[in-house]
């Protein structure tokens, strides 16, 4: 008799019982920052935010494709939260939801028109998109603050509690991040993740069984451009200040690289692509250079010998050790 | 038996270009039959499927499936329409397995999922917990059930065609276009291939429409057959109408599979 | 304002402008036609190439042509290098092949970094003084530019017209797949394309040195503007991303005289998005898109 198939058809690359000790072990690290400095904790609040961005973009890679622009539909959220909390005072959560639908609007709009075409228009056109943002932010100044950007953004506050302090909004941001990577685990393990996974796979096919390929990738680009949004506005309350800068394109690059290195098929890849390199930078102390060249070496090895990230080196390993 | 048509193609043509690949094209297929589509390399035959299918709208022309327009609906809606298809190449998700295959053709079905809503598919007629009953009556049609937990892509040639049609089956179709099913199978598995189309047909009222190059499988199979030449039907009728029609004789001059049929 | 000479000066900036895209846009639709890849490092084979007609004219003080001519070398044995250690993996593998060649764009850029550091370098002008036409006054490099970059599509034309190769080359890039029916070795082709390729894009790097700065950030803009050349002229369309090359160039500069640069850019996205709608394959585009 066949056991329950919607059960064991685990989330590709996901986790299960047997990594609960894996899971205990993020937790520990997670916790460690708390009875660190300042500096660590600043580097765990930055990871926290990139898994919650990488998450997005995972998703909407998961779906069969790749978005070069996801740092602009930060800076959308990010700009409109903050532009609507200085000009109409509005409280954090309304200004996260009304940020978070326009940035779905402004998604959904773009993706209707280059999803339909070749996966190659699609990333040119994000490209492209991602530039055309950071100009329209750079010359409208007079909304924007052009190239100063806006200063002042003030912390959290939420239902009387306050997230000024770097050790609370870490634990916000530490929230998210689990929150994010767990939703996706779900989302992986139910027909609807299935069927996301099925039009990267096999689009013709999923296509000729009912699945609107079109359908399931604007879902997965509004989705993953929306959670791009709350990131961008999570980041403008943390550090207080953005620019066109703050998004640009080689933001999205780096949110790739964190993603393909983490592992662009698992649950686990944004996790284990930020933890891995966000604080990279501190490593290399200042040589800039030879760090961004590390990145990009990292990058095509990556590319070339475990295509699947780091997450997926568990399952290689093991796949190793039976022959 | 009913016997009205299900699915009508009425005059489509379709245009590349310059290039005519099919002029008024038109025929029907009733339920319960199966209907080969034949016709020498380039007649069209792919195209033509391609139109029914969605994957091609016509550039003229209708064709409409149990009254309804279908032509120029993108393929997933022609599938919730009830029309289903194979593909001549083998496709499946090679790492999942068999049984995880057969289940991602029925993802729509599942009532408690947001695929439906999402993609617009209302017919919704499986729960969460019939799915694995579900599965296991499709891997019992297609013969498959020793080969449920393999990974398709290591599965053979000829089951991996075999498990292109259990997929399509997921989608609960009441037809099936079946895109060259018998390409590349030795003669067992052809055999076994007209065993299970017959099957389809007579326990699990299935309306079957081939295309194929096969003679001697569209011969013994089909009620009824159509002939595709440069983009036009030039005869239709039953195979013996098919067998002595000098037009398909002379279409078909000197090529090995005809002659054998 | 006399709008006769604006008009004037606007074509023939808009001219060595779209001769600069039309140079990436052509390579990079090679790339593209050839390897299926799209090469996020083409922008940084421009400044490459930019970089070597800075050291070879100024510092080695070669004549300007011999120094496009040695330039051009380098950077097709370079391409041709770098796709065979890099890329050949990635040959099938389209959309892994486009990440590592944004892996590659970032080393580039920074060893550029490392070596020449950040500062714009401005490259002393090949010839100097003005040239009248009529009314018009252009500054003679400009017109160098133009005839240099113009005697550069003759001899491209001619390759990919005339030659084996350049025929070859041509019908792969075309028809991938009839092209490898035919038996044309395309194991050769995607070296040899990726290595033509980047070499017009350092090219067009090298002409344009004089004209604009030299630094490793120069790269970034001529990349975007190749992404809209083809997206309107149709990517794995030679004549498509010259047309749309010389247009893009053309429509830039004359609506300067209107418009300020960032509004035209948007309306240039605004109308790379209509193209997509309307006609997905590009001005002159084959194929589905």
């Amino acid at each position: 008799m066949q056991a329950n198939i919607m059960e064991t058809q685990a989330s590709p690359g996901g986790f299960g019982k047997k990594h609960i000790f894996i899971v205990l072990a993020v937790l520990a690290l997670a916790a460690l920052p708390w009875f660190s400095g300042e500096f660590v904790q600043h580097l765990a609040v930055l990871t926290c935010l990139n898994v919650l961005a990488i998450n997005g973009l995972a998703l909407i890679s998961r779906s069969g494709q790749l978005s070069l622009g996801h740092a602009a539909f930060m800076a959308i959220g990010a700009y409109t939260a903050v532009l609507l909390g200085k000009a109409f005072a509005l409280p954090f959560i309304p200004a996260l939801l009304v940020a978070v639908l326009v940035t779905s609007l402004v998604a959904f709009a773009l993706g209707w028109v280059i999803l339909r075409l070749k996966g190659v228009y699609f990333v040119l056109v994000t490209f492209a998109f991602g530039e055309l943002t950071r100009l329209v932010l750079l010359d409208f100044a007079a909304f924007t603050g052009g190239a100063n950007g806006i200063t002042g953004i003030p912390a959290i506050e939420v239902l009387g509690v306050s997230f000024a302090t770097r050790t609370s909004f870490y634990a916000l941001a530490l929230v998210v991040a689990i929150a994010s990577t767990w939703g996706m685990h779900r989302l992986f393990t139910r027909p609807l993740g299935h069927a996301i996974d099925s039009v990267a796979v096999n689009p013709a096919l999923a296509e000729a069984t009912g699945l609107s390929v079109h359908r399931l990738q604007i879902f997965c680009f509004v989705v993953g451009c929306a959670i791009a949004a709350v990131a961008g506005v999570l980041q403008s309350r943390y550090i207080g200040y953005i620019s066109p800068e703050s998004f640009n394109t080689s933001i999205s690059v780096g949110l790739i690289i964190m993603l393909v290195i983490g592992g662009r098929n698992s649950s686990w890849g944004a996790l284990v692509g930020a933890i891995v390199l966000t604080p990279l930078p501190e490593l290399f102390r200042g040589a800039v250079q030879t760090q961004h060249i590390f990145y990009g070496a990292a990058l095509i090895l990556i590319l070339r010998f475990m295509p699947g990230g780091l997450a997926d080196l568990p399952r290689q390993l093991v796949a190793r050790f039976k022959r | 038996m009913n016997t009205s048509s299900i699915l009508e193609v009425a005059n489509i043509s379709r245009r590349f270009g310059g290039l005519m690949a099919l002029r008024n094209v038109s025929f029907q297929v009733s339920r319960g039959e199966i209907v080969g589509l034949i016709g020498p390399n380039g007649a069209g035959k792919t195209t033509a499927f391609n139109v029914i299918t969605g994957t091609l709208p016509p550039t003229g022309g209708e064709v409409r499936y149990e009254g309804r327009r279908i032509s120029g609906l993108p393929p997933s809606r022609v599938v919730v329409a009830g029309l289903a298809r194979t593909f001549q190449a083998t496709s499946t998700y090679p790492k999942e397995t068999t049984a995880e295959n057969i289940y991602r053709g029925m993802l729509p079905r599942i009532r408690e999922s947001l695929v439906g809503p999402i993609t617009g598919r209302y017919h919704r007629d499986l729960s969460a917990s019939e799915v694995d009953g579900e599965i296991d009556r499709i891997l019992q049609i297609t013969d498959l059930q020793r080969w449920a937990n393999v990974e398709a892509g290591s599965l053979p040639y000829g089951l991996q065609k075999k498990l292109g049609i259990a997929v399509a089956l997921a989608t609960k179709p009441s037809m099936l276009l079946l895109d060259e099913p018998a390409a590349g199978l030795n003669h067992e598995e052809c055999n076994e291939l007209a065993r299970l189309l017959r099957h389809l047909r007579d326990e699990h009222e299935l309306t079957l429409l081939l295309v194929e190059h096969h003679m001697a499988l569209v011969m013994e199979l089909c009620q009824r057959i159509v002939v595709l030449v440069q983009g036009e039907k030039i005869a239709e009728g039953t195979p013996g109408e098919i067998r002595g029609n000098p037009a398909v004789i002379e279409a078909y001059l000197g090529a090995p599979d005809y002659a054998h049929a | 304002m006399d709008w006769s000479i604006l008009l004037a000066q606007a074509t023939v900036n808009g001219m060595v402008v779209g001769l600069l895209y039309l140079l990436m846009a052509v390579g990079f639709t090679l790339v593209f036609g050839v390897m299926r890849i799209v090469n996020f490092a083409h922008g940084e084979f421009y400044m490459l190439g930019a970089f070597a007609a800075y050291f070879l004219t100024a510092q080695a003080e070669l004549p300007f042509l011999l120094s496009l001519a040695v330039t051009f070398a380098g950077a097709v044995v370079l391409g041709v290098f770098l796709e065979w250690f890099i890329l050949k993996p990635f040959r099938h593998d389209e959309l892994n092949g486009m990440i590592a060649t944004i892996g590659m764009a970032m080393i580039l850029q920074n060893l550029a970094l490392m070596f020449f550091g950040p500062d714009p370098l401005s490259m002393p002008t090949i010839v100097r003084g003005v040239t009248r036409l009529g009314n018009i006054v252009i500054p003679t490099s400009r017109l160098y530019v133009v005839g240099f970059a113009l005697a550069v599509l003759v001899l491209l034309y001619v390759f990919l017209k005339h030659s084996r190769a350049g025929r070859a080359l041509r019908a792969v890039v075309e028809d991938f797949e009839i092209a490898s029916i035919q038996g044309i070795r395309s194991r050769i082709y995607y070296p040899l394309g990726f290595g033509l390729g980047v070499g017009l894009a350092a090219v067009a790097g090298s002409l344009m040195a004089p004209l604009f700065s030299v630094s490793p950030f120069v790269g970034s803009a001529p990349l975007l503007k190749a992404f809209i050349v083809v997206i309107l002229g149709g990517l794995g369309s030679i004549p498509g991303a010259a047309v749309a090359g010389m247009a893009l160039g053309l429509v830039e500069s004359y609506s300067s005289l209107f418009l300020s640069t960032s509004t035209a850019d948007m309306l240039i996205f605004i109308l790379v998005i209509f193209m997509l709608v309307v006609r997905p394959r590009g001005i002159l585009g084959q194929g589905e898109a």
